[in-house]
């Protein structure tokens, strides 16, 4: 299925993650670069969030006040838009792109994250670049009738039960990881359910998909190669997923 | 599914739920004996270790205490072992590091040391032959040449274990 076939009006997506992993200098503290990089993505992104490592020690002694040692790390920071639905993260080991529901198309998000990149490879000077990720995060509510759902008018792949008429389904978590043989591109593929809404179940389908290999952080033509050629599989697994009975759902 | 429970840079409620569901699946895992028991042990000896050398001057000669960040890393290192390839005996280091070795004899031995951050640095003896180096460990995979240098150490140079 190509990337125009996939344009739904009513895509489930609740979210997409663009991360670019990183080698950093060997002597990088990220919390150094706190002041500098909220000057630069405040004009967009005027809100942070910092994303702690958070440490508690306890330590015992006999006839002794127990002692409580907490140590905090930063392990990224988090830049969002004034509604919160976009954000650029800088992380200690990389750069990510996070774009929460609504979502329009990836190619409205390009100019952007190429932006942005730009912005964290100045500020961060990561030395190569060493995976490049593409996640999509989807949520679907399959219809059930009298509590039950046919798994199978909806998902090509996934969960069976061994006996199908004295057993009905309450959870499931089905996970499959591969490579795609032309590229190497790997993909993480995740489907699970949560707690029954009314006469809906929901279905979290999170779609994963990386390349490896080291490049310059300069070089966007190399990496934007990449994520088009992620967008192609992650396209492809979730049209390989779903059936067309629930892809109309989303019509 | 060990990787994907540890999470990634997603914050949506969705992503959350379903790293949950997949850290369920790999604790039940982990409290398998067949599944898991050798690693198991392991990491119960390296916590082990580290809480005995969790004070400063755990040495009397003023080491610095094991830093609880390397024992997460060291417990990750070990979560990514290929369950071919041996495991290494523990040994704190006067930094705050731990130290992870495979040792065939006094002359056949690899030691890496594993500290705060993805640096690994690693040492080799091969009778009269020596190396070192260092290498990144994501958390995730291990270095294709940290592998092939435990296994040439330890398999007498069969090495047949690839990286993940």
């Amino acid at each position: 299925m190509s990337a125009s076939e996939l344009r739904l009006p009513n895509a489930p997506i609740v979210e997409a993650v663009l991360d670019i992993g990183c080698d950093m200098p060997p002597a990088f503290d990220l919390a150094a670069l706190e002041r500098p990089s909220r000057d630069r993505f405040r004009d967009q992104y005027p809100k942070l969030r910092m994303q702690f490592i958070h440490e508690t020690k306890i330590e015992t002694h006999p006839d002794a006040t127990p002692q409580m040692s907490v140590r905090h790390g930063i392990q990224a920071f988090q830049f969002l838009h004034a509604d919160e639905k976009q954000l650029v993260q800088l992380r200690t080991q990389g750069f990510s792109f996070n774009r929460l529901a609504p979502y329009t198309s990836l190619d409205d998000y390009l100019p952007e994250i190429e932006r942005t990149w730009r912005l964290f490879v100045g500020l961060a000077k990561p030395v190569q670049i060493r995976v490049v990720q593409l996640r999509y995060v989807n949520r679907i509510l399959l219809p059930t009738v009298a509590g039950r759902v046919q798994l199978t008018d909806y998902l090509k792949i996934g969960p069976r039960l061994p006996d199908e008429e004295r057993l009905a389904f309450v959870g499931f978590l089905n996970q499959h990881a591969a490579v795609e043989t032309d590229t190497g591109n790997q993909a993480n593929i995740v489907l699970t359910t949560q707690p029954q809404e009314n006469d809906k179940l929901p279905i979290i389908f999170d779609n994963c998909v990386a390349s490896a290999g080291t490049a310059e952080p300069e070089d966007w033509p190399w990496i934007l190669a990449r994520i088009l050629s992620l967008r192609a599989l992650k396209n492809r697994i979730f049209g390989n997923t779903l059936t067309e009975r629930c892809l109309n759902l989303f019509q | 599914m060990n990787v994907y429970a540890r999470g990634g840079s997603a914050i949506s409620f969705e992503a959350q739920a379903a790293q949950k569901a997949a850290t369920a699946v790999v604790e039940s895992a982990e409290r398998s004996q067949a599944l898991f028991g050798e690693k198991a042990a392991a990491i119960s000896q390296l916590r082990a270790l580290a809480n005995e050398c969790a004070e400063q001057d755990w040495d009397g000669n003023e080491a610095s205490a094991i830093d609880p960040l390397a024992v997460f890393m060291a417990e990750g290192f070990v979560r990514a072992m290929p369950d071919s390839l041996p495991l290494p005996e523990f040994a704190p280091e006067p930094d705050g590091s731990i130290s992870l070795d495979w040792i065939q004899s006094r002359n056949r031995l690899f030691s890496l040391s594993v500290g705060t951050n993805h640096r690994l640095a690693y040492a080799w003896v091969d009778g009269a032959d020596k190396g070192h180096g260092v290498a990144r460990f994501d958390g995730e995979r291990l270095p294709r040449r940290v592998i092939e240098g435990i296994c040439e150490i330890m398999n007498h140079g069969n090495a047949t274990i690839g990286s993940r």
